[in-house]
């Protein structure tokens, strides 16, 4: 199950492609057509008014969920399992509260015990999120945006090829959120993996993503490539415009009588 | 080598401060520590008081000397002890049949709506009727043996465990055993890692209850039905009018009580010490 022992640190993305993927939750058709590509590496944000089927594409991409119809094929040959490349982060951290920082990062080694290798693996995803030296403390110490680096370094112990991160950041104050953005990317970095991250932040699907795709109606509508040098400014022109551009599409859609679903 | 020193470090402070405030705790009692004591206290200074000043007649309720004094005969003839081991393993030993047997059926059913369709009713509708209620026909199936007792306390411990434990197996968070799942976590390390520590709490609420519940269906069966215990002590010594070892007993059977609900205190502590509101500040 733990792939870490397959997986060198830093093996880097997968690629991901989905095809004409549906998902019906009896007659409500809420992907309809669902095409995406992803490369090895690349950084998609995903927006979307709420309701739109974000979050149902995440859970089908994890395998949580089975698409209606259409498929989505992970890794080179399009052949590997979500169980064994995908790793999701949620809005809510998700820890257990009565398992030590370590112990949870541990969880996302899967079943097995405090192997030397595995305590290693452990501790080193806690540093790469900044936490080496809190691995005793119980979860409920820990600020919101502590948890949500818990979590991540969780996600990431098993070096994964594709992360998914369904609005990881929504419940976190303004400030925090701003260095959480800046540590996703600089461990996505540093690792290589495929991220999908869903967001109703615009700037910050902007700021993170190789690409912006938005979702109308259960499929892709718009797919902007953000050509931006990185560490990326907010207040630069392009930005802007960026902005204005996805905000206005977002907006129309509002504007627009009830109906369009 | 930088990261061994910087945990010793984090050791450091934690240990002395640990044993700076435990010897303050044993030089000067902190105030939380001596005014649940307060009334209880006063109380028993009152009674004396009113004893020794001729306001409450011994004949109604004995001073607590002569309680004191009851004791201590009783303690030199070995009556005393006899009867508090008697009791005390009665109830352990109705504690410990009736709360595992709460305990495997709460996480059976659960764990398993199968398990509860085929049992659950029947336990609501047992649980409906009051423990002593049956005395009667315990009396009739066992005599006044051992059997009575167990029996009375095993049933009188079973239901407020096992609604506590299927309660709390119920309750846990269904995004933490989703999260669980989504990284493969297996069927076992699931209920170990997952299920039962989140059960925990709702657990000990029931085991508190149950030991209350344990208690007082004891002293009420060894009053009816024993022929030795503290129960029986109180009964015996009221026909011969003793009403100081009457008075003692029940001293008796709330040190007892006080006794069993520290330690489950205590093991609570120490078993959900990740819970913020066990948290040391
Ligand atoms: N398990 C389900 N059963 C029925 N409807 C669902 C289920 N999951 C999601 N939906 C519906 O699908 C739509 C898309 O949901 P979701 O993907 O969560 O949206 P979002 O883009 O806000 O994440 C919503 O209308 C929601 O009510
Ligand atoms: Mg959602």
């Amino acid at each position: 199950m733990s792939f870490a022992d397959v997986r060198d640190d830093g093996a880097g993305g997968l690629a991901l492609e989905a095809r004409r993927v549906e998902k019906a939750f009896g007659e409500k058709r809420v992907l309809r057509g669902f095409d995406l590509s992803v490369a090895p590496g690349e950084f998609v944000s995903i927006v979307g008014r709420s309701g739109c089927g974000k979050s149902t594409f995440l859970r089908l991409l994890t395998e949580l969920d089975v698409p209606t119809a259409g498929r989505i094929l992970l890794g080179p040959d399009g052949s590997a399992t979500a169980a064994s490349v995908v790793r999701m982060m949620y809005q809510e951290p998700r820890l257990l509260p009565w398992a030590s920082v370590l112990d949870n990062v541990l969880i996302g080694l899967g079943d097995g015990g405090r192997s030397a290798g595995r305590l290693a693996s452990a501790r080193s995803a806690l540093a790469a999120v900044g936490l080496a030296d809190r691995e005793r403390e119980w979860p409920a110490v820990l600020s919101g945006g502590q948890r949500q680096r818990v979590a991540l370094a969780r996600a990431l112990v098993s070096n994964p090829g594709i992360l998914a991160l369904d609005e990881p950041l929504g419940a976190l104050d303004a400030l925090t959120r701003i260095e959480m953005q800046s540590l996703l990317e600089s461990v996505w970095q540093s690792k290589r993996f495929t991220a999908l991250m869903v967001t109703h932040d615009v700037p910050e699907a902007i700021a993170l993503g190789d690409r912006v795709v938005l979702i109308e109606d259960g499929s892709v509508t718009l797919d902007i490539a953000v050509d931006l040098p990185r560490p990326r400014q907010r207040g630069s022109q392009a930005f802007g415009s960026l902005e204005a551009r996805l905000l206005d599409q977002l907006m129309r859609r509002a504007d627009s009588p009830a109906g369009v679903v | 080598m930088t990261t061994s020193s910087a945990a010793i470090d984090l050791r450091r402070p934690e240990v002395s401060a640990g044993s700076r405030s435990h010897t303050k705790r044993v030089a000067v009692p902190s105030l939380a520590a001596v005014v649940p004591w307060l009334i209880p206290v006063s109380l028993i200074c009152i009674w004396q008081a009113g004893s020794s000043l001729g306001f409450v007649s011994t004949q109604f309720l004995p001073s607590p000397t002569d309680v004191i004094a009851a004791a201590y005969a009783l303690t030199m003839t070995g009556e005393l002890p006899t009867h508090i081991a008697v009791s005390f393993q009665r109830a352990a030993s109705g504690f410990l049949l009736g709360g595992s047997l709460a305990f495997v059926f709460g996480l059976l059913n659960g764990l398993s709506r199968t398990s509860e369709l085929l049992t659950d009713t029947t336990f609501q509708m047992i649980r409906n009727v009051p423990n002593l209620a049956l005395i009667p026909l315990v009396i009739l199936w066992f005599g006044v043996d051992e059997g009575a007792k167990l029996f009375l306390t095993s049933i009188g411990v079973f239901f407020p465990i096992y609604i506590n434990t299927f309660h709390g197996v119920r309750t846990v968070d269904a995004q933490l055993i989703e999260m669980a799942r989504s990284y493969g976590i297996g069927r076992l390390n699931l209920f170990l890692k997952v299920i039962l520590p989140g059960a925990l709490p709702s657990i000990f609420v029931g085991v508190r209850f149950a030991l209350g519940i344990m208690w007082l269906t004891l002293i009420v069966a060894e009053t009816i039905a024993a022929k030795s215990g503290i129960g029986y002590m109180a009964m015996n010594a009221r026909e011969f009018m003793l009403i100081d070892v009457v008075v003692l007993s029940i001293v008796v059977y709330a040190l007892f009580g006080k006794l069993a609900d520290v330690t489950a205190r205590a093991l609570e502590r120490r078993t959900l010490s990740w819970h913020p509101s066990y948290q040391k500040v």
